[in-house]
């Protein structure tokens, strides 16, 4: 597999807090920033292969669509999964939300040449 | 003189031995080749001929494949020109092989290319050094799904489930048997009162709006 290149996605976005107070105290995890990187594969990437893993991370428990693939971010704050790709330019969106109802997401395109 | 003559006979061998290697290769000694049609061979002529056309096309078209990403800043029906990120522009021809593609659901996604879109251009060089566009695949400004988080307020499995999100708005969404639940483990704990988060496409169909998954959070303490 061949990729090449630019800056890795991230996005961080300031977490909403409903009740601050109590939420600090009760559960310490909420007062992060909800944040979501795609460490692979990087934007504009091109492969030769028709599958790619998308990997990345954000907080645990973290609940990320990649595509139609639903998934949940590790304690390890780690996630993966393979996306099957089509034949030229393929776009790969990753979303991730909290339990607050925060959402932020990365848009990848990866251009598949065999 | 002697010599002289074996020189000239040898020149002349070689002469008719060549002239003879050309008439024997020639197309016309080939089985459907030009010159020896065959009765109502026209429909096959016409194929082929559309068939070199094409090969010839494509011959045309060479060099590796180039990827431009940028801002649709104008489009026609045989051209699009793209604002690349340092500022630049490039314009790249539009032919009927090039194929378009537009991600998202079928109902919300745009069928033409539009001055304003992020478009990704995949292209080769023509015989002129021209850019000739492969694919267009137009990048939409929001995702296509959408992660809706709440309390669940009815629920009737493999049919329907409506949620109350933090301020207090229901929403009410499709199941089918293509419907995730997620953790696993924790599947058959969907019921009212539990917090989840549903993802479903972010513009609803025809027939309303269809869960692609549910993932079902801890219960609080």
């Amino acid at each position: 597999m061949v990729a090449s290149q630019v800056a890795l996605p991230t996005v961080v976005i300031p977490t909403v807090m409903l009740h601050p107070t109590a939420a600090a105290a009760s559960a310490p995890a909420t007062s992060e920033s909800l944040w979501l990187q795609v460490l692979s594969p990087l934007d504009n990437a091109v492969v030769n292969s028709p599958q790619v893993d998308v990997t990345g991370s954000a907080p645990a428990g973290t609940v990320i669509s990649v595509n139609d693939e639903i998934l949940i971010a590790g304690a390890d704050q780690q996630f993966m999964t393979t996306v099957t790709l089509d034949e030229g330019p393929n776009l790969i969106e990753v979303i991730a939300s909290d339990e607050n109802g925060n959402e932020t997401s990365v848009l990848v395109t990866v251009t598949y040449e065999p | 003189m002697k010599i002289f003559r074996m020189i000239m006979f040898m020149f002349i061998g070689l002469t008719l031995l060549f002239a003879s290697t050309q008439v024997l290769a020639s197309p016309v000694n080939l089985p459907n080749a030009q010159g020896t049609k065959t009765p109502k061979g026209n429909g096959t002529d016409n194929a082929t001929q559309r068939a070199e056309d094409k090969t010839n096309q494509n011959d045309k078209l060479h060099g590796k494949h180039e990827n431009f990403k940028g801002t649709v800043a104008g489009v026609s029906s045989d051209s699009i020109t793209l604002t690349l990120r340092d500022s630049s522009s490039v314009t790249v021809s539009l032919t009927s092989d090039t194929r378009m593609k537009f991600p998202g659901p079928k109902t919300s996604a745009p069928a033409t290319i539009e001055v304003g879109m992020t478009a990704m251009v995949q292209a080769v060089r023509d015989q002129n050094n021209n850019f000739v566009a492969l694919r267009v695949m137009v990048i939409p400004g929001k995702p296509s799904k959408i992660h809706r988080v709440g309390t669940v307020t009815a629920y009737t499995a493999g049919s329907s489930i409506t949620i109350q999100d933090k301020d207090g708005n229901p929403f009410t969404f499709t199941i089918t048997s293509d419907t995730k639940l997620l953790p696993a483990e924790r599947a058959d704990q969907l019921a009212v009162g539990s917090r989840v988060t549903i993802i479903a496409p972010r513009d609803p169909g025809t027939g309303g709006v269809t869960v692609k998954g549910i993932v079902i959070h801890p219960a609080k303490p």
